[in-house]
């Protein structure tokens, strides 16, 4: 009796953990990267990328126009991978059709990047999208949020992976790198950023991305080449898109975007740049060592005070140095103040202040009650920085 | 006409009866020579081929021929085969035996007869001398060092080699003869003073009740007298080497020979006995001990890989990365078949490799199996019938069946690499877990001989350190856990691993603590109240822990406490029951599959582990070793006391808050009253020696404190994931447990937390079990014993 008891709880645990749903490799869809751009009547258009499972070039397919068409740029599909899209009322409503038209279950697991269009951002749908996309389709919470002004769908149509290996391990390369250089957001990843677009206590950033539209030989005026956002920069290879900089959120909604520069800055007062090199006037610098960030929230008379102090080792990696410690850390601190500033301008708790802001406060209630974004954006910024130069 | 038990002073009777038992004239290879020994006329009964022609000859019947007329003939008809040994025979051993079965088996087993005229005795001489294998090498259990004998079909050889490895004179041999009809003489070998004396009576009493009619070789033996026939492992360990079964002997296990077998069985065995050969010993303990974690490598690829394999294919696609996962998916739409029929023939494939080139006479096994794993692997993948990577596993982990030592034991963990091939095919990761863990209880409750076979692992026993590592010969104990002790020396060893696996789960507890404590209080809304409102009853438990830790070993008092604990044990159990039927309806929440997984693995052993108990009592006081892992998980998704408050729909206000503090205050004394309760054991001591028992404070305190440790790195793992802000930020329960468990495993910290607790939640249940498993053990041994 104890053992058919025993073996009858081991069979529920095994019905009811959910953990029956196996499916075949081949009848999946592995979605690797995904777009969505708004379409007529307040509809979704979901592009997707997706592994084809050989190795020859597959025609682009539409749901909403079931017939072979070339893309809109005339982009030749990668061999290996097939670009499919869909136009329904919601963005489940477009994965459901894909699903649908095409024989396979689509499977975000392996999902490298989300596009999304910059219109969608601003309308505030972002988070809606991104929750429905990360729960209910059990998406890689890994995956990057791109931002891009253009065609999300374009975008990752005019994606293909250079230098002899395959896309799905191309994008994981390009982020790694644009992190190296700082000049993408850190956590702009799918669960970080729908985590802070829900949390109260901090803003989320997502890359920003464009294509690069003009070929040209020009020397770009102005100090680093970075200091711009995607799109400004002209194609000096044959690489189409750009990621560069950061879309800022406040709460759901995208509120505005950041510099390259900008970009390198966030990561520094975020505590996120270990490796990071940045020019100042003709030198190559490069932060050797871990920076110590510390960030502050006092209340004084006057309202509230954002504190950064920044500590740091800088190395000159190439070109001159010609300015002294002071010097670097006073352009430091004007770049630190300024940052903060727009994002207090922009309303977007990027560094996450709040997360001090709360600590005051003994209850839910009260914290609901202090009116922390407008104490945000009244709130004065002081910023401090050692630098000492190796 | 001729049933005689004895035979009988006549000559011609005698004659008469041992034709008529062994069908002479029919029977050609019976000899029956009667001859002139002196006065008296003798009779010599053989079977030609089973003796020594020449000796019999030379030794018996020309000194018995050459006596003289008038020999004998003042000597009593009686003892004329005794005068005949005096004065003529010279053959070494002899036996003077009257019974006429015995007498047969013993002319069957080569052995000659004498027998007198008017003597009612025959005298049995060992004169066997039929054709047999010379000693050769090993087969099964080739060493690189180490001798390179093995045992042969001969018993009489077998015993000689293991007398000359081990030349004391405490070696006892014992015959017995096995089996119903046709018996089979089995020698039982062991060390007096070194093995154990009631092992050794429970295997003579097993052999002797043994009824089968033919038991011919060790193997026979084995299913004879093992304690599980059921069972997919084996519970003694079989060896064709004399310096193994001699080491057997130095432990206090008992070896078996059987006549006609070239094999020696060693009992009782414990599993770790099965995995270990006589290289680990014969190198450097460096070198050994490099060989057993290879060893176990290989039998963990060997079991868990294909099944891993399909699980992942199947369930957990997210775990390939991407690169790994194009080419997967780009080799597997071109295989027609599912993947589960794939591995399975796959699979079986090598298996019928295996086994064909093991019945292949001579270098054509070679031949075959090289030939067929060329053939079918090129031509499957050529025919895009199988894919290329599960080629590779299916043949890693063939590769790893092959390190497995013992061949009954690979053919064991056969079986069960295709339990949980179906398993991970079935259900994936969590399936395979579940069929694990069954099989690990089931593993933990055999027993060899009525020892258990996970010892010394579960239950923890003193003895010999050479288990899963080698440790320096040195710190090797020359007997292990099997040899025989004082009473008073096992009873004090007994309590000491009590109190060790006590410590080592308040460890557990205290971990689980420190995490679920620090969760709260380092939360920036300080809200997690009820662990604070715990926080008064730890002093109190320290008091207790300090003061009264002795004086629990009274007996009364430790039954009121016993009694207490079992009380609040229950409720708690039946509040985290209350919270774990509420967590189950937010399973229809999206993604919160996964922490339903963790939380139904608990409840699983929850009710798995009163099975191998006895009585409520029993059954409620063993929860106390789960309550930590409920309470821990219950601290890991509870940020806040109104939150977790939330757990309890069913409860009003104030019993909400009593439940949650009731469980908290119970978890917060949990370590010490798991320090404090005395083991059972202890009632057999006196009052005197009981109070001595109990180990000092530092005993505890080494053993708890990296529990402890744990629990503070895994509350930095915490602050380090980066949900963690987006989870405190949301006001219900269920919001915050949809983003604890909205990434998959590779997002992150999060991913890990998960993954941590579910690893925990095993490991401590595993550990749980430990107990169990001691006391089932030790109360099933108990009762065995008293069994007369």
């Amino acid at each position: 009796m104890k053992r058919l008891f025993v073996f009858l709880l081991l069979l529920c645990t095994l019905m009811l953990s959910g953990c029956s749903g196996g499916q075949d490799i081949e009848s999946c869809l592995f979605v690797i990267s995904m777009a969505v751009d708004p379409a007529e009547g307040g509809n979704l258009t979901v592009t997707v990328k997706a592994l084809s499972g050989t190795q020859e070039a597959a025609a682009p397919q539409s749901a909403a126009s079931p017939a072979p068409q070339e893309s809109p740029n005339g982009e030749a599909t990668e061999p290996g991978y097939v670009v499919m899209s869909a136009t329904a009322g919601s963005c489940l409503a477009a994965l459901d059709l894909l699903g649908a038209t095409t024989p396979r279950t689509v499977n975000l697991s392996q999902l490298q990047e989300v596009v999304l269009a910059q219109t969608l951002a601003e309308s505030g749908a972002a988070l809606t999208i991104l929750r429905e996309i990360h729960a209910l389709f059990e998406a890689n919470g890994n995956a990057v949020v791109v931002v891009t002004p253009d065609n999300a769908g374009d975008f990752i149509r005019r994606q293909y992976a250079m230098f002899g290996i395959r896309l799905s391990q191309y994008l994981q390369v390009l982020f790694e790198h644009f992190e190296e250089l700082g000049t993408i957001p850190p956590n702009a990843h799918l669960s970080a950023v729908v985590s802070a677009m829900e949390s109260s206590l901090i803003d989320a950033a997502a890359v920003y991305a464009a294509a690069n539209d003009f070929n040209s030989t020009l020397v770009l005026p102005g100090g680093s080449v970075t200091d711009r956002l995607p799109g400004h920069l002209p194609r000096t290879s044959p690489a189409r898109n750009e990621y560069l900089g950061s879309a800022v959120f406040s709460g759901p909604r995208m509120v505005g975007t950041l510099t390259g520069d900008e970009t390198t800055m966030l990561r520094l007062l975020l505590g996120r740049a270990q490796a990071t090199s940045f020019v100042l006037d003709n030198a190559m610098m490069q932060i050797i060592k871990r920076s110590r960030i510390q960030r502050e929230l006092r209340c004084e008379d006057e309202g509230a005070v954002l504190s950064v102090s920044i500590s740091m080792h800088l190395l000159l990696s190439a070109g001159a140095q010609e300015r002294t410690s002071a010097d670097l850390a006073a352009q430091i601190e004007r770049s630190a103040a300024s940052l903060i500033a727009r994002l207090q301008a922009l309303g977007s708790d990027a560094l996450g202040f709040g997360r001090l802001a709360v600590r005051q406060h003994r209850d839910i209630d009260s914290w609901e009650n202090s009116a922390w974004p407008e104490a945000y954006r009244r709130a004065q910024v002081r910023a401090t920085a050692d630098i000492h130069i190796r | 006409m001729y049933d005689a038990v004895t035979i009988t002073g006549s000559l011609a009777v005698n004659l008469e009866i041992f034709k008529a038992r062994l069908n002479v004239p029919d029977n050609m290879d019976v000899l029956l020579r009667r001859f002139r020994s002196g006065a008296f006329e003798s009779l010599l009964l053989a079977i030609d081929g089973m003796c020594d022609a020449k000796e019999i000859d030379e030794q018996v019947l020309k000194p018995c021929m050459d006596l003289p007329e008038s020999a004998g003939e003042e000597v009593p008809p009686e003892a004329r085969v005794a005068y005949l040994m005096a004065h003529a025979v010279s053959v070494l051993p002899m036996k003077m035996k009257d019974n006429v079965d015995e007498i047969i088996a013993d002319a069957l087993s080569g052995q000659s007869i004498l027998l007198c005229e008017g003597c009612a005795t025959a005298c049995v001489m060992d004169t066997r001398g039929f054709e047999k294998r010379t000693i050769g090498k090993p087969e099964a259990e080739r060493v690189v060092l180490g001798p390179h004998e093995s045992f042969s079909e001969s018993i009489r050889t077998n015993i000689t080699l293991l007398r000359r490895i081990v030349q004391r004179e405490e070696l006892i041999t014992e015959f017995i003869s096995v089996g119903g009809s046709m018996k089979t003489r089995c020698a039982l070998l062991y060390l007096r003073g070194t093995a154990e004396e009631a092992l050794l009576e429970r295997i003579r009493r097993r052999l002797y009740a043994a009824d089968y009619d033919f038991a011919m070789t060790t193997g026979e033996v084995e299913q004879l007298i093992e304690d599980h026939p059921l069972s997919l492992i084996p519970q003694c360990v079989r060896t064709e080497r004399p310096d193994r079964a001699a080491s057997f002997l130095a432990e206090g296990q008992i070896v078996i020979l059987t006549d006609g077998s070239p094999a020696a069985l060693g009992t009782p065995a414990t599993l770790l006995h099965q995995l270990h050969t006589p290289d680990d010993t014969a190198m450097r303990w460096q070198y050994g001990t490099f060989l057993r974690i290879v060893r176990m490598l290989g039998v963990a690829i060997h079991v868990l890989l294909p099944g891993l394999y399909l699980a992942i294919l199947r369930f957990h696609q997210e775990l390939f990365s991407p690169m790994m996962l194009t080419s997967v998916y780009e080799t597997s739409s071109r295989v027609p078949i599912p993947v589960f029929l794939e591995a399975l023939l796959m699979t079986l494939a090598f298996d019928l490799i295996s086994e064909a080139g093991l019945r292949a006479p001579g270098t054509m096994g070679n031949a075959l199996g090289i030939v067929s794993g060329l053939i079918l692997g090129q031509s499957a993948v050529s025919a895009d019938i199988v894919s290329p990577l599960l080629l590779i596993v299916v043949a890693a982990s063939g590769l790893g069946g092959f390190c497995v030592p013992n061949y009954a034991l690979s053919i064991g963990l056969k079986i069960v690499q295709l339990l949980l091939l179906c398993a991970g095919a079935a259900g994936g990761l969590y399936a395979m877990l579940l069929v694990l863990l069954a099989l690990s209880c089931a593993l933990l409750r055999m027993q060899s001989i009525g020892s258990p076979l996970t010892a010394p692992v579960s239950p923890p026993r003193p003895g010999n350190p050479d288990l899963l590592l080698r440790m320096p010969l040195r710190f090797q104990r020359a007997k292990a856990f099997f040899a025989a002790r004082s009473k008073a020396d096992t009873s004090a060893q007994r309590i000491r691993a009590c109190y060790r696996v006590q410590a080592a789960t308040a460890s557990l507890s205290v971990g689980a603590m420190t995490y679920a404590l620090g969760a709260g209080v380092a939360m920036p809304l300080c809200l997690n109240a009820a662990w604070l409102a715990a926080l008064p009853v730890l002093p109190a438990c320290i008091l207790l822990c300090i003061v009264s830790r002795r004086m629990l070993v009274r007996r009364s008092a430790a039954r009121l406490m016993h009694a207490i604990s079992a009380l609040l044990l229950g409720g708690c159990a039946l509040f985290v029951c209350v919270a774990l039927m509420s967590l189950a309806k937010e399973t229809l929440l999206p993604r919160a599959r996964a922490s339903f997984i963790v939380l139904a693995t608990v409840v699983f052993f929850l009710f798995a582990l009163p099975a191998g108990q006895s009585g409520a009592m029993r059954v409620c006081f063993a929860l106390r070793r789960m309550l930590p892992l409920g309470l821990f998980l219950l601290g890991a998704g509870a940020l806040s006391f109104e939150t977790t408050a939330g757990l309890f729909p069913l409860l009003g206000t104030g019993a909400k808050t009593t439940a949650l503090c009731s469980c908290y205050m119970l978890a917060a004394a949990l370590p010490t009253l798991l320090i404090a309760l005395p083991p059972s054991e202890l009632k057999d001591l006196s009052a005197q020696e009981r109070e001595e028992s109990v180990p000092r404070c530092r005993f505890f305190l080494l053993r708890i404190l990296p529990g402890a440790l744990m629990g503070i790195l895994l509350l930095a793992a915490l602050s380090l994931c980066s949900t963690y802000e987006g989870m405190m930020a949301q006001r219900t329960w269920g919001e915050r447990m949809l983003i604890l468990c909205s990434s998959t495993p590779r997002a992150g910290f999060s991913g890990m937390l998960l993954a941590l607790l579910q690893l925990l939640s095993l490991a401590l249940a595993a550990l749980c079990l430990l107990p169990g498993a001691l006391n089932a053990a030790r109360y099933a041994l108990r009762r065995k014993e008293q069994t007369p």
